[in-house]
């Protein structure tokens, strides 16, 4: 898998991520939703970092 | 939360795991536990009755308690009302055949009283036979009928 792909993969998962944040919140469920978007900001650098800041 | 949502925290740190996003995939794997743990059976026993209501179940000519569960010392039931605090004998309780199982109004613990029935009563070790220790096998105890 070369690099592009990788990226993509990734992105999609923090898009995967952020749908879940959006549901936890839908239904109120505030402290599960903030802990996952904290994990979905430290990805998403790490990702940034990892793809030399691409996107 | 729902299992749907149970799920996709599941597949969401599957694939931190398989993308090698170690520490998040962690992160959500302990997310996942801790509302997953909502999902564990907690076994729900009904206690109907007071502790007083659950002695009254049982004949006092034909039972006895075994309070201490080291089956000996046995006492009657009435023995076992006078002795009782308020407290104790108000406790929430449930009985089956030859228990009661009841919340310790001190501890707040759930505890068992064996109920003995009379045909087991010669069968309980009894601390007086230890002055008889040579006259049989020396352990004190006589043989236990089957329950």
């Amino acid at each position: 898998m070369d690099k592009k792909q990788e990226e993509t993969k990734a992105q999609n998962l923090l898009t995967q991520i952020n749908e879940v944040i959006g549901k936890l919140e839908d239904d109120n469920e505030e402290v599960v939703a903030k802990q996952l978007h904290q994990v979905f900001i430290k990805l998403s650098r790490k990702i940034k970092v990892k793809y030399n800041g691409s996107k | 939360m729902d299992l749907n949502k149970l799920r996709a925290l599941a597949e969401l740190a599957d694939q931190l795991e398989t993308q090698g996003f170690i520490v998040e995939a962690n992160n959500v794997h302990n997310l996942f536990l801790k509302q997953a743990d909502q999902f564990n059976e907690k076994p729900k026993v009904e206690f109907p009755m007071d502790v007083s209501d659950a002695a009254n179940n049982f004949d006092s000519n034909n039972y006895m308690f075994d309070t201490e569960g080291n089956w000996q010392d046995l006492i009657s039931i009435p023995e076992f009302l006078d002795n009782a605090s308020d407290e104790l004998t108000h406790a929430p309780a449930a009985v089956d055949k030859n228990h009661i199982v009841l919340e310790n109004p001190e501890n707040k613990k759930i505890e068992v009283i064996n109920v003995v029935p009379r045909e087991h009563w010669d069968t309980i070790h009894d601390p007086k036979q230890e002055d008889q220790k040579d006259q049989d096998d020396g352990s004190g105890f006589i043989k236990r009928a089957d329950d």
